[in-house]
């Protein structure tokens, strides 16, 4: 009889642990909506909830209570901004969970432009378009009626808002650099390199010649910020390779992986490999830990973006190892890839927006509209000011043309920048556009964000390289192009696949030719047919 | 006169309660998700959900069957899999064997802590700690460049990469195999050993004569399991490998479990043909598992049903 009580007893502690575990998996039920709040009545009387996913969200939200613009912003418009945490590594398997499992939030970031995804998403009523009067909206009007994105509207409405990177085709030049040791080329004798043959020598010497000089066998010629930062390094050979575009070739268009003279560009990244020039781990390593491996002081040169941004980010990771030497003494930026065979040096170009602004299709017109108006507001002169300076009145004041920089300072006498003192610019300041030209205009803010140094040498390698460096002859609209076949080539990384013929010890033009004919199940020829017909057909053919 | 279904179970009531939570998990996280399976035979459709998608016979088997990536992968998952029966399996039960000949219980006791820890860490952490030690600059090349060897890379080399895969498992999780072992030898009644020993049988003669045919069946039963889990992603190792692997390697690491997940998330491809990937492979799995127990029972063992 006791051990009958005494399992009924465990049976019944069994029955409410599983009670409490199905409870607490339970979603809790509701509507995103806050209900009534705020003033009551009149515009956005209503208080909302705003769920927002986008890369950097992770850092905007340390602490809600202190940061001063958040208030500001969310009080403004009688919203409350929930996060949904994403970052660079993982948004695509996020988003695609979260579309299936009815799940996205109101408004996220998503590089989908004109693949297959995006018309699915359209057809299948997964977002929701933009209304068709943006008057409302001045500043996204805008955005959405340049020549290039007006082309990106789905039977006349406008799904997404593009997050402008640049306001042209030219300040792209930067993003696409080596940012070498300075101090080793020095005390290697090595001058700026330009055939095939001095990049190879050069980042050779980086990692065998014991640039460091502590008589141990260890430091790395070229490493990279991420894996799209590998190809490019060939785009003297082939410099479709700097911006991964369609090539034209005998009168028609390919895939730049489709072409024959991919066959020079793996032999050459295959000795790059095998003669130590790049880094033995580059294919294990996560993205950004190039710059870490860079700020150790372990490394001879990094590809990667050479704007006053991407400069600050490598400043701050050396920093971080190096209190003797300023990064700005010991650092050199030099174009990614070597002197083509026609005399040219390239530079990188790219469309002018990178990422674009989506919404649920479970966001109301009352919702939209409050979305829209924030957005205006993100796009609008006051906020870009505000942006660079901070809150007015409180970090500058402004007579006339006259900014006053009022912000608080360090320990060190330093401005504080704008990150710190207000974590969700993390979010904000580029959630409707990226304005990445602002990065280049000299100023005493960037000056602060950036260092005064670093900001010239971002600045003017931009200008020269304008100036002295040919743009990869890119057919920005084909880029932009969308056919049943060619958004299906997404299954193709060529990347992966250049990883792995320089890793193997088989002949890499074989192992190419046979990875390319890989690509023929995937759809290749079939893309490539659309993509010209489309071409024909809509005169894209400049 | 024999009782009647209900009455048997109004008898044992507490005994069907106490398995009441777990029918109810498994009901609910391996029974009902198999609706899912239906997308293998359809194009998903976001809008109208898993039942409301439409039907398109087997296309997505046919795009699947069309791909080098998927054959290497399936070749990939057997190969990966006889690999760990053939060098993984035995070695929990060489050191159940080993462990049991221990003679001071605190030894046996400190040597079973040691082998059974790692099983506790994640392979995440595993494999950050691997990439590190055998990153061109850890420990392992610091070492072998002082004594004047080559550097050896064996994260990106594919030759080297299932080698790697197997030696990390063992290390990690040998320790938590012989517990079932060890349980076992436990269980083996001490006359045996007794008679033996009067006998003049020697340890390893009680090894050989009583340890090893009272394992036997225990033995039997997980190798069927194991073989029945050759294809799913813990007979493979999706956990392992997943956080190991990388593009160096996929010609000979990757496996069905990964190549299903890089398609549906990094690919960002059709459910559909994702799913036909897993359902295939559930239905080798399936094949192996019957085959595994009718050969046990054809070999005079008991078998799992």
């Amino acid at each position: 009889m006791q051990s009958v009580r005494w399992q009924g007893k465990s049976v019944l502690i069994a029955i409410m642990i599983l009670a409490l575990v199905i409870t607490g998996c339970t979603r809790k039920a509701g509507n995103s909506d806050a209900g009534e709040g705020g003033s009551g009545g009149g515009k956005n009387g209503k208080k909302l909830d705003i769920s927002v996913s986008f890369f950097n969200i992770g850092l905007a939200f340390p602490n809600r209570e202190t940061d001063e613009y958040l208030k500001q912003l969310e009080s403004k418009f009688n919203v409350r901004f929930v996060d949904k945490v994403i970052s660079y590594s993982d948004y695509k398997e996020k988003y695609q969970l979260w579309s299936a499992s009815g799940e996205l939030p109101d408004v996220f970031s998503h590089d989908i432009i004109n693949s297959e995804t995006y018309y699915s998403w359209i057809k299948q009523g997964i977002i929701r378009a933009l209304p068709d009067d943006l008057s409302p909206y001045p500043n996204v009007a805008k955005v959405l009626s340049l020549d290039e994105t007006k082309s990106l509207r789905v039977d006349g409405k406008a799904y997404m808002i593009p997050r402008l990177t640049y306001r042209d085709y030219d300040t792209w030049a930067m993003e696409r650099s080596l940012i070498v040791r300075k101090d080793w080329m020095e005390k290697l004798g090595i001058a700026d390199p330009v055939t095939y043959d001095d990049y190879l020598n050069m980042l050779k010497a980086f990692a065998k010649d014991d640039p460091d000089g502590n008589g141990k066998n260890d430091t790395v010629g070229l490493t990279f910020r991420s894996a799209a930062m590998l190809a490019p390094i060939a785009g003297g050979t082939f410099p479709h390779l700097l911006n991964s575009s369609w090539v034209k070739e005998n009168g028609t268009y390919i895939p730049y992986y489709a072409s024959d003279k991919m066959k020079t560009v793996v032999k050459q990244m295959r000795q790059l490999f095998t003669e130590g020039a790049i880094d033995p781990d580059f294919a294990i390593m996560k993205t950004n830990d190039g710059i870490e491996k860079f700020g150790q002081g372990k490394v001879g040169a990094i590809s990667m973006q050479a704007t006053p941004n991407g400069l600050a980010k490598l400043n701050a990771a050396w920093s971080k190892y190096n209190k003797d030497t300023k990064f700005e003494d010991i650092a050199h930026i030099i174009p990614v890839t070597w002197q083509s065979d026609d005399g040219n040096r390239y530079r990188y170009t790219a469309v002018t927006f990178w990422s674009e602004s989506y919404f649920s299709a479970r966001v109301n017109d009352e919702k939209m509209d409050r979305i829209l108006q924030i957005y205006d507001y993100l796009l609008s002169d006051e906020f870009i000011r505000d942006k660079q300076y901070g809150i007015e009145g409180k970090d500058y004041t402004i007579e006339g043309e006259k900014i006053t920089i009022t912000r608080e300072k360090n320990e060190e006498g330093e401005f504080k920048t704008i990150g710190s003192l207000y974590p969700s610019f993390n979010l904000f300041g580029s959630l409707a556009a990226w304005g990445q030209e602002l990065e280049f205009v000299e100023s005493e803010v960037n000056n602060i964000a950036y260092g005064e140094k670093l900001s010239r040498m971002s600045r003017e390698g931009l200008k020269q390289r304008i100036a002295e460096h040919v743009p990869v002859p890119t057919n920005y609209q084909l880029e932009l192009l969308y056919t049943p076949a060619k958004s299906k080539l997404s299954a193709i990384n060529p990347t992966e696949d250049l990883t792995r013929v320089m890793l193997s010890k088989e002949d890499p033009v074989a192992m190419w030719e046979s990875i390319v004919a890989g690509y023929e199940n995937k759809g290749l020829s079939q893309a490539i047919q659309e993509v010209n017909e489309a071409v024909r057909e809509q005169g894209l053919d400049k | 006169m024999e009782k009647s279904l209900w009455a048997r179970m109004v008898e044992h009531k507490y005994m069907y309660l106490l398995v009441f939570p777990l029918l109810v998990f498994y009901i609910l996280f391996e029974y009902v998700p198999l609706y899912g399976l239906q997308l293998a035979f359809k194009e998903f459709n976001f809008a109208e959900g898993v039942w409301g998608s439409e039907w398109i016979g087997l296309a997505n088997f046919q795009e699947i069957f069309l791909l080098d990536d998927f054959w290497t992968a399936f070749r990939n998952t057997v190969i990966i899999a006889l690999g760990r029966l053939i060098f993984e399996f035995p070695v929990p039960i060489v050191v159940a064997l080993l462990l049991n000949e221990v003679r001071t219980a605190r030894l046996k006791k400190f040597y079973q802590v040691v082998y059974t820890f790692p099983h506790f860490l994640s392979w995440v952490i595993v494999s950050g700690i691997l990439v590190n030690f055998l990153g061109s600059f850890g420990v392992l090349n610091q070492l072998l460049d002082i004594l004047g060897f080559e550097k050896v890379s064996l994260l990106v080399d594919p030759e080297s990469f299932r080698g790697l895969l197997f030696g990390s498992s063992i290390w990690k999780d040998m320790g938590w195999g012989t517990i079932i072992y060890l349980a076992a030898i436990a269980g083996i009644n001490p006359s045996l050993y007794e008679a033996a020993s009067i006998d003049g049988a020697n340890r390893f003669h009680q090894m050989r004569y009583i340890t090893w045919p009272s394992l036997k069946s225990t033995v039997v039963i997980l190798l069927i399991l194991q073989i029945g889990n050759t294809m799913s992603s813990g007979g493979s190792g999706f956990d392992q490998i997943f956080n190991l692997y990388n593009p160096a390697v996929y010609e000979k690491a990757d496996i069905l479990d990964t190549y299903v997940y890089r398609r549906t998330f990094s690919v960002g491809d059709s459910y559909g043909t994702s799913t036909a990937v897993g359902l295939f492979k559930s239905i080798i799995n399936l094949a192996l598992l019957v085959a595994a127990n009718r050969a046990a029972k054809r070999l005079g063992q008991d078998g799992l049903y």
